[in-house]
């Protein structure tokens, strides 16, 4: 009987095992992907956002207006100067 | 020249094709990958579209996208910024698709669609603006957009003239009266981004006595007003801005009780705090039209934005009549964005006269009736073809006067949120026990919410009280009516508790197959109005092709299923439901 015979009796019979062990595998490298990206962003979150929302406090600039002004008469705001250029549009901001 | 409008990755994305300034092609993603509001890359619409007019991406002359993703992204680290460390659950869950999928819309467009042409970046409220004016059927108009937020706005006016739209002023997040809307929603226990039509309908039922009902003084608490129409939101009320939970404690004590659950009985406090979210928001919106009135003497005025879908607002903006003229498109919310991008591009930007209005909404996919027979045969569906038009609507107005409920699939599928009678689910008017049956056997969705009727034009004014003239948005369902109070006995499957209706007026020249249904309808009934519903089970998206609407047909009991010419009854085809 050749090999080859045995190779796929044996991989016949391991085939459960192994696509169980294929998958956690899969899973495991997803959930180290997952870990690893949580682990990064919580990184720059603390240290980027961090830093600079301290800043920002001591300087007292503000990134959100939620004030309520009851005196004042309105709150809509002005649109800055637009510009209308064909290039203005090519422009992600 | 063709230019596609695309508008993904927030909710309902879509596309839409505009040829030479008139929009030929305009879908949602989600009918075609059947998740409902799905925000994905809308390559399946993007495709319908080029297919639509056989042409390929290298025919476009450009692409707009419906918004500037820097100045949003600017946003959403301006709220991390503001409410660090709060913030940092919702960095970690929004962070990686924006870093993965939403900065990189310039490389997904060039590389899923292998374009290489320019790409235009419209501002979210202007993308809104222009869907609502540049095909509407005003030389000059006010422009209203109010949604839940876009980059930074959430709240705009302005004036369109011709092909110029020049918006005057905004309010920024976290002031968003589309989020306060959505932040009610959440409280009454509905699905944000979904279930705001729910709190509109359960506000019927609450107290609208504004000196009665508590909830509203309360509410009013977390909303600053001015006369002008623009206000801030009291944010220790809310905290939609750091985190994915959206009543906060705060306004849970505001409101006297913890958010209702979902499986949560519906109790007369839930009713009067869904009629008080509907009398704030139709507040500030009456306050900013009629500032807009004053400040701008346009005669007319056009709505964009997510809430331009509350349409019991827009009923009662109407009866105030400050403006002479109104038109809200037939899809103002994001789905309708790809449209304004598309037309901004054309009209605004390249300065090419407007050419037409949007005056139906059928842009989606059409099918032949050689591929519908085909799919048919295959199935082995026993049909009956009719050989004249009006053979078939004869038959079909006596099955839904016999009370039976009938899919009516024909022609192109519409754009927007409503089935306006070409994906439809058709019954009865007249029949008292038709809303409990239909929610019973198809639609399975809450009690309170109320089914629309779709009139002929001629005879709205007839059955509905208008102080004026029904603007065309009619045609869209965008406004709620009262009916005439002599037959409010008569049509009840279609009117609300209040006695008002969501009203379709159809016209003959924009869908005559459907006109001509109702006309055969009146003809034994003497009711030339029938009801019309979306043509999908609660949780799924309107039905697109001719499969679709044989499952949908085939899971639920609609008696009869028309497919353009092709009658198909459940009974016939019972014994093969397991072969299909
Ligand atoms: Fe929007």
């Amino acid at each position: 009987m050749p090999f080859r015979y045995y190779f796929y009796y044996a991989l016949g019979k391991c085939k459960k095992t192994l696509i169980i062990g294929f998958q956690l595998f899969h899973k495991m490298r997803i959930a180290f992907a997952f870990l690893m990206n949580s682990i990064l962003l919580g990184i720059a979150y603390f240290s980027v956002l961090g830093l600079t929302s301290l800043i920002a406090r001591i300087a007292q600039k503000k990134f959100l207006d939620t004030r309520i002004l009851k005196d004042n008469h309105t709150y809509w705001t002005n649109i800055e100067l637009q510009d209308k250029s064909l290039e203005s549009f090519q422009r992600m901001f | 020249m063709y230019i596609l409008g695309i508008s993904c990755y927030f909710h309902d994305a879509s596309a839409a094709l505009l040829k030479d300034g008139v929009i030929v092609a305009a879908a949602e993603e989600e009918r075609f990958t059947r998740k409902k509001h799905d925000a994905s890359f809308p390559m399946h619409a993007i495709n319908y579209c080029l297919q639509s007019q056989n042409i390929t991406v290298h025919d476009l002359t450009y692409i707009g996208f419906y918004e500037k993703p820097l100045l949003k992204f600017e946003r959403l680290l301006s709220q991390h910024l503001h409410a660090f460390p709060w913030s940092f659950k919702t960095f970690l869950q929004s962070m990686p698709s924006w870093l993965h999928e939403k900065l990189n819309i310039t490389r997904a467009i060039r590389k899923q669609l292998k374009y290489s042409g320019d790409i235009l970046f419209i501002e979210h409220h202007l993308a809104h603006a222009a869907s609502a004016f540049l095909l509407s059927p005003f030389k000059k108009a006010a422009i209203v957009t109010i949604d839940g937020v876009g980059s930074w706005t959430t709240t705009s006016y302005g004036i369109g003239n011709e092909t110029k739209i020049h918006l005057m002023k905004v309010l920024p997040f976290p002031h968003s009266l589309g989020l306060l809307y959505s932040t009610l929603t959440a409280y009454l226990g509905f699905d944000v981004n979904d279930g705001e039509y729910k709190v509109m309908g359960l506000s019927a039922y609450g107290l609208s006595d504004k000196n009665k009902n508590i909830f509203y003084e309360k509410l009013k608490n977390a909303i600053d007003i001015k006369d002008d129409g623009s206000y801030h939101l009291d944010m220790s009320y809310f905290q939609y801005h750091y985190s994915d939970r959206m009543p906060s404690q705060k306004l849970c004590k505001l409101l006297g009780g913890p958010a209702r659950n979902t499986d949560e009985r519906i109790t007369q406090r839930h009713k009067d705090i869904a009629a008080a979210a509907q009398m704030i928001t139709e507040d500030v919106v009456m306050k900013i039209l009629h500032h807009l009135h004053t400040s701008t003497e346009c005669e007319a005025v056009v709505l964009g934005g997510g809430v331009a879908l509350n349409s019991v607002c827009n009923g009662k903006i109407l009866k105030k009549n400050l403006f002479k003229k109104i038109w809200i498109p037939p899809a103002p919310g994001d789905s309708g964005a790809s449209i304004g991008a598309a037309a901004y591009i054309y009209h605004s930007i390249l300065g090419h006269r407007r050419v037409s209005s949007l005056r139906h909404a059928f842009l989606g996919p059409g099918y032949s009736r050689k591929a519908i027979k085909n799919l048919l045969e295959k199935q082995r569906i026993t049909f009956r073809e009719f050989k004249n038009v009006r053979e078939l609507v004869n038959h079909v107005a006596t099955l839904i006067y016999k009370d039976n409920v009938v899919g009516w699939f024909q022609g192109r599928m519409e754009i927007g949120p409503r089935a306006l009678g070409n994906r439809s689910i058709l019954a009865n008017p007249c029949n008292p026990h038709m809303k409990t049956l239909l929610n019973h056997r198809v639609k399975h969705r809450e009690s309170f919410r109320p089914f629309a009727p779709a009139v002929c034009m001629e005879d709205a004014s007839h059955y509905f009280h208008s102080d004026s003239p029904l603007p065309p948005s009619t045609d869209f369902m965008a406004f709620v009516y009262p009916a005439q109070k002599k037959w409010r006995g008569k049509i009840p499957a279609v009117l609300h508790v209040d006695g008002s209706g969501r009203l379709q007026s159809v016209r003959r020249e924009y869908n005559p197959l459907f006109y001509n249904l109702i006309r055969s309808f009146e003809n034994i009934s003497g009711f030339p109005l029938l009801l019309n519903t979306s043509f999908n089970v609660s949780g799924e998206p309107l039905v697109c092709s001719p499969s679709d609407a044989l499952q949908c047909f085939q899971r639920t009991k609609i008696d009869y299923l028309i497919i353009d010419r092709f009658l198909i009854g459940k009974k016939d085809n019972l014994y093969k439901r397991k072969h299909v």
